[in-house]
């Protein structure tokens, strides 16, 4: 199955609960408030705020 | 259900496919038969492998969401999910239910079964359902097998359960300490329920409405 795109416009940060930037190329969820990136593995949203990265 | 020293959700899945199989379904009519939700959005919050949620898609016209922490669980959710052609209907999502990943006001139903007991921070758990509940709807966080299963089976299941789960009622929390855990989350419209007859060998069974305005 592929990923959701009515999950993806629904989601929003765990953490702020803001709007997320969807870059589909790197399969990953950003958001720019917390500047943390949640990765899609296997075409699962992995919102977990302790497992997001760091982004610049 | 899920907590990484106690079960892995594979080990889980077999209980819940083995010992739980029937409790599933008659959960479902009940809660829809109860809250009369019957359409709209529906949240599963540590809805592990998709049970309940692929229940009440089965018997509604619910879209739904499976929420859970174990990227493992959602494996096997979705996987579930689509050998019942229900694809179009239940989304899946890691996420932790102290930081549940959608808007306030999202959903018309919020459900959960036998997870809340091992939610590491259960006043942001609940603070959390009663967010993305829309006004009117209705929350049912619970760790019982519903009303609708009859009494020998449920003697049954918890038998069962006693034999192959380690610490059965290890995630029990006593009525006042509930109360006191809604109160923090600032939640105030709500009933603290057991399922009927109240099966005192399994306290766990225990289940908390939530009203939102």
């Amino acid at each position: 199955m592929a990923l959701d795109k009515e999950l993806l416009d629904i989601l929003v940060c765990p953490k702020c609960k803001g709007e997320l930037e969807y870059l589909e190329d790197e399969h990953r969820l950003n958001c720019h408030a917390c500047k943390l990136a949640y990765r899609i593995e296997d075409d699962i949203p992995v919102m977990l705020i302790d497992e997001a990265e760091p982004i610049d | 259900m899920y907590n990484p020293d106690y079960m892995t959700a594979e080990e889980f899945d077999i209980v819940a496919r083995e010992v739980l199989a029937p409790l599933y379904p008659l959960l479902a009519r009940q809660i829809l038969m109860d809250y009369g939700i019957t359409f709209g959005e529906c949240l599963d919050v540590g809805g592990g492998a998709g049970y309940l949620a692929i229940e009440l898609a089965q018997r509604s016209g619910l879209n739904l969401t499976v929420l859970d922490i174990d990227p493992e669980a959602i494996e096997i959710a979705k996987r579930r999910i689509a050998e019942a052609n229900l694809d179009d209907r239940i989304k899946t999502v890691v996420a932790d239910a102290a930081s549940i990943p959608f808007p306030d006001s999202s959903f018309a139903l919020v459900v959960s079964r036998g997870s809340f007991p091992f939610w590491e921070d259960k006043v942001s758990g609940f603070r959390e359902v009663h967010r993305v509940l829309k006004p009117g709807g209705i929350g049912y966080i619970g760790g019982g097998f519903g009303q609708m299963l009859p009494v020998a089976e449920r003697a049954r299941i918890v038998e069962t359960l006693r034999k192959r789960v380690p610490g059965l009622n290890a995630g029990y929390i006593p009525r006042l300490e509930l109360a006191k855990i809604l109160h923090k989350a600032g939640i105030e419209d709500y009933a603290i329920l057991r399922d009927a007859p109240p099966d005192l060998t399994c306290p766990c069974q225990i289940w908390v409405e939530i009203h939102k305005h």
